[in-house]
This record gives C-alpha cells, structure tokens and sequence, in this order.
C-alpha cells in the first residue's frame, strides 16, 4: 500500500506520457520490465518531477570512467546502507 | 542490478558494503581525523598503539599492514584506524583479515570494490573512511570525472530512495527478471 495512488497505465497526461515512453523503453532493455515501474509512476503526479528526474538518470548513466555494472553495483550498495527496500 | 553478475559476486558487493560500513563506524566511534593524506588535526579517542610499544603479534600485523598501506593507499605509515583497533589485538587481527579476504579481487574487481566502499563511506558521513577509499581509488587510477561519477550515483540513488520510502512505494523489480 503507497501512501499516494499511483496511476494507470493509460491515465497520464500527454505531457507525462511523451516521457514514459522513453523511460519504459530504457527499463524494459535494462531491466527487462514491461511496463512503467512503480517509482515512475509515483513521480507522474508532477511532471517537472518526472522530466528533471528523468533528465538525472540518463545524465548519470552517461558512458565514462566507471563502467555500468560498477554504477548498479553502487547504487545497490547505497540503498541497502539507507534500507531502501524498493 | 545484476548485469551478469552471479551469486558470488553479488555476495562480494554485500560484503565490500559492509566491511565500508563496519569501518565507517569505527572511524566515527574513534573520532579520528584523516591521516592518510594529510596529518590528523587532533588526537583520537583512543591513543595510537605505536611501533615500539606493540606486542610482536601486534608488530607482525602493523608490517604486513605497512606494506599494504604503500600498495593501496600510496603511504608509508600505518593508518590511525589500525594503530587504534591495536589495544585488542584479537579483535585486531579478525578486523584486519576479514578487510583484506573481502576487499581482494574476486568475482567484482579491487577497482570495483572501492568505488562501493567509497560510496558507502560517502553515504554514510564518515570522513575519514572516504578520504582512505579515494586515496585507494586514486591509487587505482579514478580521474576528477570518474570521481563526480560516482557521486552521480550516490546523489541520484538518494533521491530515488527517499521518493520510494517517502511514498512507501511497493517494490515491482523482479531481481531474475521474471513478469507475467
């Protein structure tokens, strides 16, 4: 149970939407999840959150010195240190 | 996160995250200053086992350590944390082995390993284990660039992890990959 509703696939506005379809397309290749996952959705409540969110994530997935397994292997490692579930 | 990583490696990630850890908080109970670049701006908690003083036991350790000091760190002195774990050398030497047997190259690299224990100790406000992990990443050759890259990470993962707590948001990933 989220403390806020998430929406449907399906109920976003347009402006939400023309992002989510490159995000979905991201996650699916990444992750291989077929559809918008669920902290995605709960940013689709304000889309500046959703566009600037977005903006961050592929700004620092950005091929560089370190290589993507070493940034998974990180982010993995800072979200058991702040027991983020999700 | 997997990206090809078995089980093992999976399991050294863990356990570089939580060696940085157990040491972060040591570093903080032990209110030490960095030594490892520069020199420590005050006395710890608990003063400094020198050389001289050591037990042969103690001094066997504080050898082996010197020369992983060099290697790892680029230094030539024994880092205050080890001086300080010193007054129990059985706990000492369990610390120290276990440091070494998780931070070795196995499944997930040396290079990699550090970039973890550097974001924990990062993640975890402990300034004097990020100053060891960056002279140890330095050492391993992570530029200015390389460096910001991984704060990206720590950055971004803290405001995904806050929006996902915040919102009690229901974990949807599936770590084998398997949606109906």
């Amino acid at each position: 149970m989220t403390t806020i509703r998430l929406p449907e696939e399906g109920g976003f506005t347009p402006e939400v939407e023309a992002h989510l379809v490159e995000i979905r397309k991201s996650e699916l290749e990444r992750f291989g999840i077929p559809r918008t996952s669920n902290i995605w959705r709960c940013m689709t409540h304000w889309a500046p959150l959703v566009e600037t969110t977005w903006r961050k994530s592929k700004a620092v997935r950005s091929p560089g010195r370190i290589d993507p397994l070493t940034r998974e292997c990180i982010a993995s490692a800072v979200s058991i240190t702040n027991h983020c579930r999700y | 996160m997997r990206l090809g990583l078995d089980e093992q490696g999976v399991t050294e990630v863990m356990a570089a995250a939580d060696q940085a850890r157990g040491l972060a908080k040591l570093a903080v109970g032990l209110r030490l200053d960095p030594d490892i670049l520069q020199s420590p701006g005050r006395a710890p908690l608990v003063p400094e086992v020198q050389a001289e003083d050591a037990a042969p036991r103690v001094s066997d350790l504080f050898a082996e350590i010197l020369a992983w000091a060099h290697d790892d760190l680029g230094i030539d002195h024994v880092p205050a944390l080890w001086r300080c774990l010193a007054h129990h050398p059985v706990y000492f030497d369990a610390v120290w082995r276990r440091d070494k047997a998780i931070m070795a190259e196995g499944k997930v690299t040396r290079f990699q390993k550090r970039c973890v224990a550097y974001a924990v100790a990062v993640n975890s406000g402990a300034v004097y284990m990020t100053d060891w992990y960056a002279a140890s990443l330095r050492r391993l050759g992570l530029d200015d660039h390389g460096f910001l890259e991984v704060l990206a990470v720590v950055d971004y993962f803290n405001n995904l992890n806050t929006l996902a707590d915040g919102m009690d948001i229901e974990s949807d990933i599936r770590p084998y990959g398997t949606y109906e």
